[in-house]
């Protein structure tokens, strides 16, 4: 049974059964339907996941938590929509966090990883014009009771491979809406502060040394994070003090 | 840089008839654009504010200050429009960004020049930091120029199309 205690995150919600990806049934059903802010979509299979750019998520049926939400961030201006990004990966953050004694870190952008490993990842589409945010569909995947990854991926972790407990992932999804709108609640009424402090204060790597390896020489070179500019953009400084801005896909986190 | 080699750089630069200049050098930084560049500026169409916003518009970036490399202002003479360009209306980028003229790798474009668009079509993607931002236009008209190739990183501001409003 779903029961949230929020005021529009998931007040609609449409569970299917399988689905080519949630995100883009609901971008679809949205355009046709007209849904209100906060419809989420539900599914326990997926058939074509979305990653990044051309990658897919992976997921066994019925085990983990895949979903997509419908916001209409129009005060938000395109220019800052990292702040989105960042508000978004909190929420999940701070879902995993209820469920696990572990630290949880965002490893910049927005995945979710414990113990060196990826337990969520999160992509927004959001559709866009020069000056408003029209419409934001964020798609979470957070695994809960997969303990078997195929070898492709990068031996991702879930709830119970870390805790032995199988958990319901509708439950889940009634924290993560909740969550979810807690902290675009904080974001719609320009607590930018706090958001920007409590994602720099929980990524992964900020004011340790870690290893990064740059994409397009293979140079690995040890750093500490600082943090995110305001487009996003990774910050770390090396050894010698210097600094560097990143953008995504110029450079790689070893595993500790 | 001292501020007088900052004055002979711009005279070069002016010299030379460049339409836009970068210098990275360390921490230093310097972008210079002319009037050689495509102006977009006085293209009504495109809204140029912000939304009253008072602490979005504001929001100071977490980078520290010393990251944020200085930058030397562009002259502040308003560089003259040429007239073929005013005639067009330029679609910019939002955000810093991945530009994508298409959805996928294997799929075609959003739109090619020639191409009549109306306002609220999607005309391509901006990709930033797992964000896929479908970009609409605000204006309709003919797509006359498509000025970045795909793929390419983008700059906030930066103009990606431009069309014809009275085509």
């Amino acid at each position: 049974m779903f029961k949230t205690n929020t005021t529009f995150i998931g007040k609609v919600l449409i569970e299917l059964s399988e689905v080519d990806s949630t995100s883009t049934y609901l971008q679809s059903r949205n355009s046709t339907d007209n849904l209100p802010e906060g419809a989420v979509v539900y599914t326990a299979f997926q058939t074509k996941g979305k990653g990044q750019r051309g990658n897919v998520w992976e997921s066994e049926k019925g085990k983990n938590l895949l979903a997509s939400i419908l916001l209409f961030p129009k005060f938000l201006p395109p220019k800052y929509s990292f702040l989105l990004n960042m508000a978004v990966a909190l929420a999940v953050r701070d879902t995993i966090v209820k469920y696990l004694p572990e630290p949880v870190s965002i490893k910049w952008p927005n995945d979710i990883w414990v113990n060196e490993r990826k337990i969520a990842g999160i992509l927004l589409q959001n559709a866009i014009t020069m000056s408003t945010i029209n419409s934001s569909i964020v798609g979470i995947g957070l695994n809960i009771n997969q303990t078997v990854f195929s070898e492709s991926l990068k031996e991702p972790t879930s709830l119970k491979s870390i805790t032995g407990k199988e958990f319901s992932p509708l439950d889940i999804l009634a924290v993560l809406c909740h969550y979810l709108e807690v902290r675009y609640l904080e974001l719609r009424s320009e607590k930018v502060e706090k958001i920007r402090l409590d994602y720099k204060n929980n990524l992964l790597g900020r004011n340790v040394q870690r290893l990064f390896k740059v994409t397009s020489t293979g140079e690995i070179f040890s750093g500490i994070i600082r943090g995110v500019n305001s487009e996003g953009l990774l910050i770390t400084e090396d050894s010698n003090g210097s600094k560097k801005r990143w953008r995504m896909k110029e450079i790689e986190f070893l595993r500790e | 840089m001292t501020f007088k080699e900052i004055q002979e750089l711009l005279k070069q630069i002016n010299k030379l008839e460049l339409s836009e200049f970068k210098l990275k050098d360390g921490e230093f930084e310097i972008a210079v654009r002319t009037k050689h560049y495509i102006s977009t500026k006085g293209a009504k169409a495109v809204p140029m504010n912000m939304p009253a916003m008072p602490t979005f518009s504001q929001a100071p970036t977490s980078a520290p200050a010393n990251v944020d490399t200085p930058s030397t202002p562009a002259p502040s003479k308003e560089p003259p429009r040429e007239e073929e360009d005013a005639k067009y209306v330029a679609i910019k980028s939002p955000m810093v960004g991945t530009f994508y003229r298409a959805s996928a790798p294997d799929k075609p474009p959003f739109v090619k020049v020639g191409d009549t668009i109306n306002e609220g079509d999607v005309v391509c993607i901006v990709e930033a930091m797992k964000l896929f931002n479908e970009i609409e236009s605000e204006i309709s008209g003919k797509i006359v120029k498509v000025l970045v190739e795909d793929a390419q990183p983008i700059e906030y501001d930066q103009v990606l199309f431009l069309v014809d409003p009275n085509a």
